[in-house]
């Protein structure tokens, strides 16, 4: 492939680079699955376990690249080029194009039982980005400045690092509900943000002007504070589980409700006005390439005096991680008590995108060393669909898992060609 | 079919669904045309003003030295034409030396007539079409003796004759005129009427006769230029005239502009035009030239024309609005390089004669680019 033109990969990364908080949902309907209290709290196992590992790669986003590539006879061409209509194009986008994703992993994971008490402890490093571009832009360039007032805020970038320490009790009561919490400190290692609040271009006949609000922070630190937590927060997840008839669950969690106190060491604000009128003072001495240039580098001069981003303190600054709203019902089948069926939404959201999800799915535990989970159903974007398996060798499980949406990807390379969440799941556990 | 098996076979089949899901048609590992068009419904780009422009640019951006030798600019920025010359002179001890015989008595001498043209600058730029107002011409005599001295003559200027302000004749007797003691004294001072517009071209002093004192070489007063000297000074504001039109092509103006490869289909140039001259200026036509081998050729691109830039002045500026269409119609515009231009100066009556000045110009107002049809980038290359 040749190289890569900076626009396009810009464009490519922003399909790509990503990611959202999602819990491996299959883990509801998969018997051997020891980490289920991430679900739901409330969720217990009989024995205890080691987590050794598990990651949790999730993306998330409301636009696909088939907004942005399309095929043609003469091989595939960008949205920009000249045969894809505007409308073939920007009807594609929302007013807002984001894409999220987080990536947890479990470093460690202890979970043991005393009586009727499930404990657990974890230790996790998680780590969310995100991105997003208003649809004003793409048809700003596409289409251009028919349309003097141009609004372009809404794009940023945002990414959080941080580390997590859990404590979970899962408590049955009686036969008919358990009810669980888990307890999280967050440590925060980097968080950076950049966001463009408030962008409104002006393209009239006779002025070029932008009134914008600009804002960035980072948690860098020099010299000895260089090793300090650059935050700290907590978090936690509440869960109960009905157990009304036999081989019926009901389960209900809402988790990570919290978020951490970031401490932005280096925080700039570019904050104003300006405007473009043309070249007024330009005489006829000046009108020449060398002139014209001396007149734009004065211009542009004034024109960073307002822009330059000026440096501010902006401390300690909360900010929420997403969190989510779980819900399952899961039926084991009384003729056939290695099947079950059921359902499971959530509920999530961050920066104002929210996004939803219901699937049907049924487990099967054919073998004993084999466990199978799949789903369908339909979220935010559209059809759903998920697999999962799990294997034991002895104590221990080996689980993997995919949530993904209909709508297929580009060869070779992945990306989703429609609006799209998915979920990679991975985890090795050692039953105790 | 057990239900063993069928319940192992959903996340197969899913499975399977998951990886078919992928389109051919998207693989990009043969290349994405990289060619984009932006800006397909317009843009609009402002750039403001430029100017003022002055006369003074343009006369020396075209005509350079002319302006600092030739033409005058006075302390109000009007330009004018100076020029000066001698009508006759001779030295006072020559005059001494050939009256040697009559040493003893005073005498006269005639001298006849004297005739003498202006510098034909005022007829050239008069062919351009230019006016003069303010028009004086002086006539001084230079008296190297000690005492006073008479002259007998008449001091005469013509001009024009071709133009409607008509023909200017006009005299003036100098009878027993008295030059004073060693010194210049005007002796003719022509006040011409600005009713007359063009330039003064012949000059005369006729039948010229100067009273001689006895004895004259020991009446010449010491100086380093003991001569009987008469001569002219003449000056004038330039003007436009009423009556100016001058249709003529500029010459091609060379550029090279590239922009075939951004496959643009229509430009529209608008702009006010501040204009402080008192002339108006008749746009007739716009080509653009297109390169063809080692030579260029009229573009097939349509640029309106047919416009007219009126004129006005530094009391009463005249703003026309303008509007450059370039239109390729079914094609691009092609690479530029150059455009050809033809334009008639004409007078504005309204305005009378009004002096030129350095300071009169035109200046470029809330101009702007609108494009239509997009700008295309990467044509037939590949990413």
């Amino acid at each position: 492939m040749k190289k890569f033109n900076l626009f396009l990969t810009l464009l490519l990364l922003c399909l790509t680079t990503h990611a959202g908080a999602q819990i491996f949902q299959e883990g509801f309907f998969l018997r051997n699955y020891r980490q289920a209290y991430r679900i739901n709290p409330a969720l217990t196992n009989e024995a205890g376990f080691i987590g050794i590992a598990e990651v949790n790669y999730n993306t998330r986003s409301n636009v696909g690249a088939s907004a942005f590539i399309y095929p043609t006879e003469n091989g595939p061409v960008t949205a920009f080029h000249p045969s894809i209509g505007n409308g073939q194009f920007l009807n594609q986008l929302k007013d807002i194009n984001y894409q999220l994703g987080t990536i947890n992993a479990n470093l460690f994971a202890y979970g043991f039982r005393t009586n009727n008490l499930y404990h657990t402890l974890e230790l996790n490093v998680r780590g969310l980005y995100a991105g997003s571009m208003p649809r004003s832009i793409f048809q700003f360039i596409k289409a251009g400045s028919s349309v003097p007032n141009i609004d372009l805020h809404g794009m940023g970038a945002a990414g959080q690092l941080y580390a997590e320490a859990a404590y979970g009790i899962g408590i049955n009561l009686g036969d008919f509900v358990s009810l669980g919490a888990r307890a999280k400190l967050l440590v925060g290692l980097l968080s950076v943000e950049a966001n463009i609040s408030r962008m409104k271009l002006y393209m009239g006949e006779h002025e070029l002007a932008a009134d914008f609000l600009v804002e960035g922070d980072l948690t860098s630190e020099t010299g000895w504070r260089k090793r300090l937590p650059k935050g700290v927060g907590a978090a936690f997840d509440f869960g109960v589980a009905v157990y009304p008839v036999e081989g019926l669950t009901i389960s209900a969690s809402i988790v990570d409700l919290g978020g951490v106190f970031w401490n932005y060491a280096s925080s700039a604000v570019s904050e104003g006005y300006v405007s473009f009128t043309g070249l007024p003072n330009m005489t006829y001495d000046q009108l020449n390439a060398k002139g014209l240039l001396n007149q734009l580098k004065t211009w542009c001069s004034d024109w960073w005096k307002e822009l330059k981003p000026e440096s501010s303190k902006r401390g300690m600054t909360f900010r929420m991680i997403p969190f989510q709203v779980n819900g399952g019902i899961k039926y084991v089948m009384p003729f056939y008590d290695r099947m079950n069926i059921g359902a499971v939404g959530q509920y999530t959201t961050y920066a104002g995108w929210p996004y939803w999800e219901a699937r049907f799915g049924v487990g099967v535990n054919p073998l004993k060393w084999l466990d199978l989970t799949a789903n369908i159903g339909r979220g935010s974007f559209g059809a759903v669909f998920g697999v999962a398996g799990s294997l034991c060798f002895g104590n221990f499980h080996i689980q993997a898992g995919l949530q993904n949406g209909f709508g297929g990807s580009i060869p070779y390379e992945g990306t989703p060609l429609q609006p799209n969440s998915k979920t990679i799941t991975f985890g090795l556990t050692y039953d105790l | 079919m057990t239900i063993k098996r069928l319940v192992l076979y959903i996340p197969l089949i899913s499975l399977l669904l998951s990886g078919c899901a992928s389109h051919s048609e998207y693989d990009l590992t043969n290349g994405v045309d990289k060619e984009m068009t932006l800006f397909t419904d317009e843009v609009v780009i402002p750039f403001g003003g430029v100017g003022p422009v002055t006369v003074k640019d343009l006369l020396q951006s075209k005509i350079g030295d002319l302006v600092t030798t030739m033409l005058k600019e006075g302390s109000d920025g009007t330009f004018g034409i100076e020029s000066e010359g001698d009508m006759y002179s001779i030295d006072a001890f020559e005059v001494a030396w050939r009256n040697v015989e009559k040493k003893d008595a005073p005498f006269v001498m005639e001298v006849g007539t004297k005739t003498s043209s202006v510098s034909g600058m005022g007829t050239i730029l008069g062919m351009f079409g230019l006016s003069f107002v303010h028009q004086q011409l002086m006539f001084q005599a230079q008296n190297p003796f000690n005492e006073a001295i008479k002259i007998n003559t008449v001091a005469n200027a013509t001009g024009g004759g071709l133009q409607a302000s008509g023909f200017y004749n006009h005299s003036i007797p100098l009878k027993d005129f008295q030059l004073e003691r060693s010194g210049n004294t005007t002796i003719a001072l022509f006040e011409i009427p600005d009713t007359f517009t063009q330039a003064i071209s012949n000059l005369s002093l006729e039948n010229l006769a100067i009273d001689i004192p006895a004895d004259p070489g020991t009446k010449v007063a010491v100086t380093s230029r003991p001569n009987i000297a008469f001569t002219y000074k003449y000056k004038a504001d330039l003007a436009l005239g009423t009556s100016l039109s001058i249709p003529f092509q500029v010459p091609d103006i060379k550029m090279s502009v590239e922009l075939k490869q951004y496959r643009l289909h229509k430009c529209q140039i608008v702009f006010e035009l501040e204009n402080t001259i008192p002339l108006s200026v008749i746009i007739d036509s716009i080509k653009l030239l297109t390169p063809s081998g080692d030579s260029v050729v009229e573009a097939d691109v349509d640029v309106s024309a047919g416009f007219t830039i009126a004129g006005g002045s530094p009391a009463s500026p005249a703003v026309t609005p303008i509007t450059l269409t370039i239109d390729a119609k079914d094609g691009t515009i092609p690479d530029l390089a150059g455009m050809r231009v033809n334009i008639t100066l004409q007078a504005t009556p309204e305005y009378g004669t009004v002096p030129l000045s350095s300071k009169q110009g035109v200046s470029v107002r809330n101009s702007y680019v609108r494009l239509n049809g997009g700008i295309t980038l990467f044509g037939h290359e590949e990413i």
